[in-house]
Parts: C-alpha cells; structure tokens; sequence
C-alpha cells in the first residue's frame, strides 16, 4: 500500500464527513434544544429548595410569650429547616390549608405549653393529619413520632432521677438534677447533627440530576445524530473497493478511515462548545475523542446490517432508544428490574454512557477507555466481516445464470 | 504474433471457484502489444471474474499472469501494468471530478496537472468540469471520468468491462474512437462486451462458456454469437 495513496485516501474521506456538515449541524442543534431543556428543567427542580420541604401549619396559644419564642427557636434550627417550613396561622385558617393540600400537617399548641412542660404537667400537642396518607404526611408523622419518643425518653429519665432522689431522700438536690439532666438532653436533641454522619443517596449516584440527563441526552444526540450516515457509510460502490483493494487498501483500512475522519468532524464541531459551556475540561479530548469513535463504530455496524438507509434509521433509532432506557439513561438503573438491569449493562449504549458520565466528571479511567477503544474496533471487525458475507451473498446472485426465454 | 517478442499479456491454467461452484477452469490466452481481446459469453459466465482476476482485484485459485514475461504476483505488478475498468463505475461519487483524479494519479508518474493540460483528461473534456460532483455528472462523463482515472499511470494493458455499457451513442462512439486510439498508440486491450461497435476493434475474439474459453473467428456479428451462445446453454 502507497503511504501517499493511504493518506490522500484519508484526506478524501474527511472531504466526504465534510459533505455531511449541514445534515450533521441540523441534528445536533435540534439535540442540543433538547438537552438544554433537560438541564433547565433539572436545574430550576433543584434550585427551588421550598418544593421539596413540608410545609406545617401552627396554630399557637395567643399572648404565650414563652410558647412563641421556644417555636422561634426551633424553627431556626437548621434540622427542622432542612426538612419543614412552618405557616402561623389561626386553628380554621389552618384546617382549610390541610383540607386544599397547601399545608401536609397541622400542629395544634395548647396554652401554657413551655410551662407545662417545665412542672412536669405535660399537655399534649395535637397532630393533626390529612384523612388521605401522602409521602409527606407519612414522613413528617414518623418525624413527629420519632420526636415524641425522645422527649417521652428524657421525661423517663427524668422521672428516673426523681424517683431515686427521693428514694434517697434527697429532696433538695432535685431541682439541680433536674437542670443538669435537662441541659443534658437538650444538647443531644439540640446537637444530634454531631453525632450522626450525612450520606447523599442519590438514585443516580455521584451525578447530580441535571448532569445525569446531561449525559442521557449527549449520548442520544451522538447516536441520533448518526441516522444521515448511511449514504456516507454506505456511498462507495463494490466496484470502487475492488480497485481500492488493488492498491492494497482492503475493506477494513477503508472504514477505519472513515471512521477516523467522521469523528474527527464530531470533535472538531462539538468539543469547543462544550469546552466553552464549561461542561469538559480542555485534557478530555482523547476521552471525547473515543466516546466518538465507539459510538460511530456502533453506527457503522447497524450500516453493515441494514441493506437500506429507510431499515438503518428505524433500526438506528430503535436501538439507540430502546438501548439508553436499558442501560439507565431516562430512568436511572436502581428502579429497574434486576434482569433488565443486567442486561442493560451489557450493551454498547451503558460504555457510551459510562464514558460519557466519567467525562463529564473528570474521573475517566483506563480501563473505560481501553474498552472504549476495544469496543470499537470491534464494532469495526464485525462490519468489515458482515461487508464480506454481503459481498459473496451478490456474487452468487451475479453468477447465477439469466432466465431462459 | 512474432514468438521473440514475449506476449504483453500472458494468463495459464487460470481457475476460479465461489465455494462450490467452479466459475472459470483453466483459462488461457495471450495478447501482443497493440492487440485487442474480446471476451463474450452470457450473462453471469464469469467474464467479470476473469477480468477482474486479470486486472489484479481477485486472486485467482490457480495459474498465473504474466506482463511482459514477468509473472504478476504482487498488486503493485498489475497496478503499473494494467488499467481496469469495470462494469460499474469506481468513483467517490460525493467527490469532485478533481479530487477523484488526484487519487487516481497519487500513484502515477505523471503529474495531473501534466494530463489536465493535454492528457487524457483533457482529451476527454474533463479539465471543464473539475469542481462538479460526480453524482451530478451524466453517465457518459462519469465513464470518461473512469477511463481517465484507469490510465492515469499510462498502462500498457487497458482492461476494460463492457465499457459502452449504458451510454448513447455518441458516447459509445468516443469510447470506441479513443480505444481505436490507444491501439495504435501501442495499447493492448482485454475488453468484455455485448456491442457491435465494441467487438468490431477486437483482433481476437473468445467466448467464456461453462468456465472455459474457446476462439471464436474475429469479427463475428452479433446474430452469429447469439445463436452460438444460444447452441451451448
């Protein structure tokens, strides 16, 4: 093979990937909408911390100074914070906001709540609920149970402690035991946050959500994008690759250069915008560059497969859709059933979105790309075998002789 | 044929099978400089085969192929040697008529631009098209592109597979005048055709039946050869 043949060969295919760049331009930009409307959709969810609290309606005792101001403080709490918004309202004005769902609990205050508290009478607040469980209404009730087992644990302890002063006599240092055991359980209940650790779980793992659908809808625009590359896959004739063949260019060095040079044409349109969005750093270009290529390689096998351009889009489309929801990309891996979830990992779509998740941050391993560049040179083996099997299935319709008048 | 002077073109005991089916049995045949060959037969006899086997494209299962006395056994000893042109067009068809010279000429020793001036190109009427895509060419100018782009290392040896196939007839006309040209040029031709025009250059003539080729007379009409043809289905 003349090296000059080869790269001018090369040069060729990168004009013919050229040729392409409208069609190529159209999908993208039409892709590129759509994943910006899942990122904005994912980002406004996220940046609207008030969705995802309780909100509480609180009926207090009027003129109950002390009642006011220990609910002012735990209101301020960072953990109740986290987790409810409280609404002060009147008893009616707060039945109506449960009955019309804008509140998902209601919590009636009895007077002289605090100082009842303090000399041990213990009137009991009343929780009211929706008639209908919701998640809402479930969860702030165990968060409500939860918070009255603790306190009915410190007055036990409490009342331990009076019990044994008594026992002992010990009338006068009860006040002081008192105190000291209060101020104690407070600062358990007050401080837990010291004592717990926090996880993040997240259904899709160490992405947030918006870079989750990021990744899902990159890699569909990559495979969807691919449905106008029959002709270019497809554009030389069984004429051409025989003379090709005769300067030592065989089928398989053929697609491999056209590979080359449709994902150069890729990277060279989308890697810059991405790099400016601020979604990749500048050092990912070689990960990019073999996401590219394994995804093209992927499309260049469902060429080989399909005899036709109209079979290869739907086959394309289908696949590509159909392979994404498998491996995880619109809903993620966890809520899927277990065999879907491991046939879904042994797809070609779940490495395009591994990489592609890895790129996205900044994590690419190794072993991702040495399977990226296996996968696809796979692909490409299993392409060039499939142009053979056609090519001698022609040759014996050609051979067979014409029909007899 | 003067028997000092080695054929230009000599094939022995060539054969060729697709896994069964035994397509071509010991052809031979050889051609001096400045003779043209023809090759007939039916559709789907093999003519295709044997001539993409002697261009180089298809290995053959056995025999050999010699240029000048030299066997061929390299792609590069049938590339300096021989010219091919096949039944279909081989063209980059999303490409312009330029750039599929270019990579024919990559490995010629004449520069393009040398044959764009007063070549084949030239002679042909491509140097006026250079940008059009090939798609965008008539049939016609897409095998003049052809023709061009297969000598474009200036063979001795042109094989040509029913070239006028398709044309009109002032295209089939040039085709042939160019071919007469080439002959007399010193140019031998292997040419596979079903055209009166075409089969009238021949100087020899063969017919391709059931894998084996046998002499015909030169210049052999057409209703002669289809009856023949007819005898021995």
């Amino acid at each position: 093979m003349n090296k000059r043949t080869y790269l001018l060969l090369c040069f060729l295919q990168i004009k013919s990937a050229i040729v392409l760049l409208p069609k190529l331009c159209l999908t993208i930009c039409c892709s590129f909408l759509f994943a910006y409307g899942i990122y904005y959709a994912g980002r406004e969810f996220l940046s609207r911390p008030e969705e995802i609290k309780l909100p509480v309606a609180l009926v207090l005792p009027e003129d109950d100074t002390y009642t006011g101001l220990a609910f002012s403080f735990i209101e301020r709490m960072d953990s109740i914070r986290s987790l409810c918004s409280f609404e002060r309202t009147d008893k009616e004005t707060a039945l109506s906001l449960l009955k019309s769902s804008e509140v998902y609990a209601v919590i009636l205050i009895p007077d002289s709540f605090v100082e009842h508290i303090l000399n041990g009478t213990n009137s009991a607040a009343t929780l009211i609920l929706p008639r209908k469980d919701t998640l809402e209404s479930i969860l702030f009730s165990t968060l409500a149970d939860s918070g009255a087992s603790t306190l009915s644990t410190a007055q036990s302890g409490i009342y331990a402690m009076e019990e044994l002063m008594i026992s002992y006599e010990q009338w006068d240092s009860i006040q002081k035991a008192e105190e000291a055991l209060n101020r104690l359980y407070l600062s358990y209940a007050l401080n837990r946050g010291r004592i717990f650790q926090t996880e993040n779980i997240s259904a899709t793992g160490a992405l947030s959500l918006s870079k989750y659908y990021i990744c899902s809808a990159a890699v569909l625009l990559l495979l969807l994008s691919g449905m106008g590359h029959y002709s270019y896959y497809s554009s030389e004739p069984e004429s051409l690759k025989l003379l090709l063949r005769r300067q030592g260019i065989s089928p398989l060095i053929l697609l491999f250069s056209k590979l080359m040079a449709i994902s150069g044409i890729y990277l060279v349109l989308l890697f810059p915008i991405l790099v400016l969005a601020g979604f990749l750093p500048i050092s990912s270009v070689g990960g990019f560059f073999i996401l590219i290529f394994s995804v093209q390689s992927f499309l260049l096998l469902l060429c080989s497969i399909c005899s036709q351009s109209g079979s290869y889009i739907l086959v394309s489309a289908v696949l590509s859709i159909l392979g994404l929801f498998l491996s995880g990309a619109f809903l993620p891996s966890v809520f899927l059933p277990e065999a879907v979830r491991q046939i879904g990992q042994l797809l070609p779509t779940a490495l395009f979105l591994k990489l592609c998740r890895e790129l996205l941050t900044d994590s690419l391993s190794i072993s991702s790309i040495v399977y990226g560049i296996i996968t696809g040179f796979l692909f490409l083996s299993t392409a060039c075998l499939l142009h053979r099997c056609h090519t001698g299935s022609k040759r014996k319709i050609i051979s067979t002789r014409g029909f007899k008048i | 044929m003067d028997s000092s002077i080695p054929p230009i073109i000599e094939v022995s005991n060539v054969s060729k099978s697709y896994g069964r089916k035994q397509i071509l049995t010991s052809i031979s045949f050889q051609a001096a400089q400045g003779e043209c060959i023809g090759i007939l037969g039916v559709n789907g006899c093999g003519k295709s085969t044997l001539l993409a086997i002697l261009a180089g494209c298809l290995r053959a299962d056995g025999g050999t192929i010699c240029f000048r006395g030299n066997q061929a056994i390299k792609k590069q000893d049938f590339l300096s040697m021989a010219g091919y042109v096949p039944q279909e067009n081989p063209l980059f068809s999303s490409l312009t008529v330029l750039d599929n010279l270019r990579y024919f000429y990559a490995s010629s020793p004449i520069p393009l631009k040398h044959d764009l001036a007063d070549g084949i190109p030239y002679l042909f009427g491509l140097d006026s098209c250079l940008r059009a895509k090939v798609k965008h060419l008539s049939g016609g100018m897409k095998r003049r592109l052809v023709l061009a782009c297969a000598l474009a290392c200036h063979p001795p040896v042109l094989i040509l597979d029913e070239p006028g196939a398709s044309l009109d007839f002032v295209c089939k006309e040039d085709i042939r005048q160019y071919l007469s040209l080439y002959r007399k040029q010193g140019g031998t031709i292997v040419i596979t055709s079903h055209e009166q025009s075409e089969i009238s250059l021949c100087s020899r003539l063969f017919l391709l039946e059931h894998g084996s080729l046998s002499s015909l007379e030169a210049q052999t009409d057409t209703a002669f050869l289809t009856e023949r043809m007819r005898c021995h289905e």
